[in-house]
């Protein structure tokens, strides 16, 4: 037997490594290491369905635990790692363990982008990222009047969605002169503006420089 | 489909976790209950065409099948591939 593979990354990339290779029959030991503290979930509910109550924190995992054991995938949750041995071939996490491998799979994901405005360390500032975040926001959209949201792409605008059928006062604001520039061409933007702001949903608007105050 | 993925069936994939967007949950609906079940929308017929294994008179996606009391019992049969 081999030291198998280790996955650093326990989003959707990294389970789904972890959950083919079972299913294409292999057979050495399988890690799966992730620095969140909850079971591998889907984050695509987050902005949508899991906002509107269509579907409960619980309802996005994306297996239950029973299943890693039952696969033998050993899933590290809440682990970050520190240091990567290409030579000797092993991962270190903060807890001091080492774990060795025969294959290195780096399915890291991504991070948001830090807001470098000032006020961005204010209270009812968030971030939506993970489940824990998304909860957060849950919770504080229960007593909020006035949404912002900043950044006018796929995310942004389910969140704003999902917080105009809330029945809550939302504005989006995009840096560029366009709804989700990065992602489809002007006339999808004009197509999702006008989708948008003929329901009532968010306004759109460009942001510069601008400053958090409260 | 969510009945599928939390008690560890492995014929049903759901990578996109039950939003019609990628037929790995395809299932075969036993006949004795094909009449029960919501009707096919144009979302899901066209994802029946992309199935890994052939699409039969009684293939549906099992995250298009809302689960009520009077599907209690309900067989399906999972395919030889969903990849």
């Amino acid at each position: 037997m081999s030291n198998g593979v280790v996955i650093v990354g326990a989003g959707q990339a990294g389970f789904q490594v972890a959950s083919s290779l079972r299913m294409e029959g292999y057979e050495e030991p399988i890690a799966l290491i992730g620095d969140e503290p909850n079971l591998p979930y889907q984050r695509p509910p987050l902005s949508k369905g899991f906002m509107v109550g269509k579907q409960d924190i619980e309802g996005t995992a994306l297996r239950p635990l029973a299943f890693y054991q039952g696969h033998r995938i050993e899933l590290v949750t809440g682990a970050k790692v520190t240091e990567i041995d290409l030579v000797g071939r092993s991962v270190s996490l903060a807890s001091g363990r080492h774990l060795p491998y025969e294959t290195l799979v780096l399915a890291v994901g991504a991070r948001n982008r830090k807001l470098l405005v000032k006020g961005a360390e204010l209270d009812g500032v968030c971030y939506l990222r993970t489940d824990n975040e998304a909860v957060d926001i849950q919770h504080r959209l229960e007593h909020a009047r006035d949404i912002v949201v900043i950044g006018g792409g796929f995310i942004g605008l389910e969140l704003a969605a999902a917080a105009c059928k809330l029945g809550k006062s939302v504005r989006v604001l995009e840096v560029q002169s366009r709804l989700m520039p990065r992602v489809v061409s002007p006339i999808l933007s004009d197509f999702y503006r006008d989708l948008h702001t003929r329901q009532n949903l968010p306004r759109c608007r460009s942001v510069g420089d601008y400053r958090l105050s409260g | 489909m969510e009945g599928a993925i939390k008690n560890g069936i492995d014929g049903i994939v759901a990578e996109c976790g039950g939003a019609c967007q990628c037929a790995t949950c395809h299932v075969y609906v036993d006949e004795g209950f094909l009449g029960l079940l919501n009707p096919i929308q144009e979302d899901e017929d066209q994802m029946l065409n992309a199935t890994a294994s052939e699409r039969r008179p009684n293939s549906r996606l099992g995250c298009q099948i809302p689960v009520t009391k009077e599907l209690d019992g309900l067989i399906v049969r999972t395919p030889e591939t969903q990849q």
